[in-house]
């Protein structure tokens, strides 16, 4: 593991014993958890290279409310501004080993609750960067999430008409091991969802759902022409 | 008696049909003697109180364009547009109603005032769309005793005009929308039971593809721009559809285009225009499937489908729609008169539903053997607190009431329960919407009920929505210990952004322009 984890793991989690002694409530699992949360917040922000002030603040924010002892302002600071120097300086942390002990140490529910930090820190800034996403995109798979409840929450957290690159198969929840036929199923399930979304009193919601239903026919296009080609 | 009339509304075009003494639907054909009239605008420069819609709209374009409006009906129940003519801010509604006016003045010319009459609007438009509609029709002077889905109009028509039974498909493709409609007809009884469709695919966007490819190829060729205003766009819009059409009767298509660095022979083969299509095409096809799916039925079942709206004429259309479904689809209708003809019959069955003595004799001889059974256009529903099942924590859901496709008139109930003790009121939306997030649910009422006092959590409170055959909803609250009741009624009034009062003025206004 990379020091700059150590520092953050070593700061919260000794806050944490020194404030909530006795409670119990939290394992150090759950804490040391939720400090690795953080960590990849702040790699999510920097994965494209710039760190900015919206998405250092959406990680603030959910590290205050998540970090029981965040209310120690002077150590909590600390713990910021180091990482966010670590991460200015061009360094980088492992996702995937980070991720692999999640997963080992934390129920799915939790898992959910930490892509669902980086999708906010991703689009903290009003465009989702190609980087960004491809981040998103080895999280889901690191995090052994599930794909439709990530297609989900993208559509909430990422809407495609913030993403710069949008990787259709990836925000519809397809994947190869579909067949055609489910592929059809399910790409006919979405059109009529977002059909349904298109005349929204919420303008950004109609444009989200027009980029949707361009996406969405273009797939199917491609899905027809290529059985056309077989046949 | 006045004469009852159907209109057909169009993003393109527009036509106005009456039913004749034994009644049956007739076209009534404009000033220039045309059956349907385009639905496009020009206000002239030289004498601004003169509006011309119809053809001399459309060729006015090429040389004033700022002062020509097209596809108005792609904009209906957007707040957000309007067209600023000399200082005037046109809205949808106001743009739509100039249209209705001249449709309804050259038909009164020849046959006597007309005013009540019944609007056909794309299947799929939700109430805001609807009730736009109407307030043209009422800003244009009309008394609109109705609204109609097209494809359900056509249908009408259709089966007033030809024996037919069994599992019929509506495909109404036209100028600016798409719908498909599935319904069960036998003989004079027909019975709607669901429809689908796209408000934003439709001709206009099939020209768009050419028009590009057009632009392309001269850019290509001079490395210059073809459009260098809008009255180029215009022109070479114009164009597009005229290669569109060639396409549907030729292989290949060629056209000479004079730009102003120099002449461009284009030329476009049917296959790739149909290529260039091809996205869209599978769109409908898509709604297609989701019908066949609401409806549940597979392609095998249907015995007939029916073609609506200009854009069918393209053999791909066809082609596409005998591969699904393993035979040719019927086009003996006229496709671009049919919807105008079957508002007018509705216009009749409304009529003698609400005052038989308003209809002559002969027409209610002609009408009174059919029978036509509707289904609700939308899910209706309410917001409420369940408990999320994973997180244990109380969420804002979307909760159906009334779903999509149930015939009408109907009527359903849930219960729902008080969350907290001593609760003093519930906070009550309808919404709009499938979904049961409620961010993408539209919200179309917001009221309170008021509870007694000194009460459990979880007092049972029971919903009942029904919704009739004039598209009223009724919605009632009741707090079944107390007897105590909310009632909400919605009728398509609700969703005006007009009042009365407001359509009053705005004829005021618009009475000072003369429509040709
Ligand atoms: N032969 C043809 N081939 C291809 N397209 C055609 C042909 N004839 C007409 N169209 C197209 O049909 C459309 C007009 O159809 P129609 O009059 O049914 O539409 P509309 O009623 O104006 O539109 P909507 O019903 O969508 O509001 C135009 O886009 C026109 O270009
Ligand atoms: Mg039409």
């Amino acid at each position: 593991m990379h020091r700059i984890l150590e520092i953050i793991s070593d700061l919260f989690v000794g806050w944490f014993y020194k404030k909530t002694a006795g409670y119990g409530a939290l394992t150090d699992d759950d804490a040391r958890i939720n400090n690795l949360a953080v960590a990849l917040g702040f790699a999510a922000s920097a994965c494209d290279g710039q760190m900015s002030e919206e998405e250092i603040h959406t990680i603030e924010s959910w590290a205050k409310t998540n970090i029981t002892t965040s209310n120690d302002t002077r150590n909590f600071h600390k713990a910021m501004t180091a990482t966010k120097a670590f991460f200015h300086a061009g360094n980088n942390i492992d996702c995937s080993g980070i991720c692999r002990e999640i997963t080992v140490k934390s129920p799915l529910a939790h898992r959910y609750r930490i892509i669902e930090l980086c999708m906010k820190v991703v689009s903290a800034d009003g465009i989702a960067k190609a980087s960004e996403l491809e981040f998103l995109r080895n999280l889901f798979i690191w995090l052994e999430l599930n794909h439709t409840t990530v297609a989900m929450m993208m559509e909430t957290f990422v809407p495609v008409n913030i993403q710069e690159t949008p990787d259709a198969e990836f925000i519809l929840g397809l994947d190869e091991s579909m067949s055609e036929q489910d592929r059809y199923e399910k790409l006919n399930r979405e059109y009529k969802k977002w059909n349904g979304r298109v005349t929204n009193n919420d303008n950004s919601i109609r444009i989200q759902a027009k980029k949707m239903i361009e996406l969405i026919s273009l797939l199917r296009n491609n899905s027809t022409a290529n059985i056309a080609q077989r046949i | 008696m006045s004469t009852i009339a159907g209109i057909d509304l169009g993003t393109t075009f527009s036509a106005i049909s009456i039913l004749n003494s034994i009644g049956k639907p007739e076209i009534l054909p404009n000033s220039d003697g045309e059956r349907i009239t385009p639905s496009a605008i020009f206000f002239d420069e030289e004498n601004p109180d003169i509006i011309r819609v119809g053809i001399e709209a459309i060729n006015s374009r090429y040389i004033n364009s700022k002062r020509s409006v097209r596809w108005v009906k792609r904009h209906m129940g957007d707040n957000n547009y309007s067209v600023n003519i000399d200082g005037k801010n046109w809205t949808a509604v106001e743009l739509s109603s100039l249209i209705l006016k001249k449709l309804k003045q050259d038909a009164s010319a020849e046959h006597g005032q007309i005013k009540d009459v019944v609007i056909s609007v794309p299947a799929h438009f939700d109430e805001v769309r609807r009730k736009a509609t109407m307030d043209a029709g009422k800003l244009a002077g009309l008394n609109v005793i109705g609204i109609i889905n097209e494809p359900v109009a056509a249908a009408l028509y259709y089966a007033s005009t030809q024996t037919v039974s069994g599992k019929i498909m509506v495909y109404d493709l036209g100028g600016g929308t798409f719908d498909v409609t599935i319904m069960n007809v036998e003989g004079n009884n027909i019975n709607i039971i669901c429809s689908q469709g796209n408000h934003e695919l439709g001709g206009i966007d099939f020209d768009k593809r050419i028009y590009e490819k057009i632009v392309e190829c001269y850019k290509e060729q001079y490395k210059d721009s073809l459009i260098n205003s809008d009255e180029d766009s215009a022109k070479y819009e114009d164009e597009a559809e005229d290669i569109k059409k060639t396409l549907s009767r030729r292989e290949i298509a060629k056209k000479m285009i004079y730009g102003s660095s120099g002449n461009l022979r284009f030329e476009m083969t049917r296959e790739d225009y149909e290529k260039s299509i091809s996205d869209l095409l599978d769109q409908a096809d898509m709604l297609i499937d989701i019908a066949l799916e609401e409806a549940n039925l597979s392609a095998k079942d249907i015995d007939k489908v029916l073609l609506v709206g200009g854009s069918t004429r393209m053999p791909v259309v066809q082609q596409r729609l005998k591969d699904k479904f393993g035979f040719a689809p019927e086009i003996s209708v006229n496709v671009d008169e049919c919807v105008a003809l079957g508002a007018a019959i509705h216009a009749g069955l409304t009529l003698m539903s609400q005052d038989s003595t308003k209809v002559s004799a002969g027409i209610a001889g002609g009408l009174s053997s059919i029978n036509l059974k509707d289904v609700c256009n939308h899910s209706y529903g309410t917001l409420c607190a369940p408990i999320d099942r994973e997180t244990g924590q109380r969420i804002i859901a979307n909760r159906v009431i009334l779903s999509k496709n149930t015939v009408l008139p109907c009527q359903a109930t849930q219960m729902f329960y008080t969350m907290e003790e001593n609760q003093s009121e519930i906070e009550i939306i309808i919404t709009q919407g499938e979904d049961a997030d409620p961010r993408f649910v539209n919200r179309i009422a917001h009221k309170k009920l008021k509870l007694p006092k000194n009460r459990p959590a979880k007092c049972p409170i029971r919903v009942t929505y029904s919704y009739d055959l004039n598209q009223r909803m009724h919605c009632s609250f009741e707090d079944v210990e107390s007897n105590k009741t909310l009632e909400v009624d919605l009728s398509l009034d609700e969703f005006s952004q007009l009042d009365e009062k407001q359509i009053e003025e705005n004829s005021k206004d618009l009475a000072g322009f003369c429509v040709k």
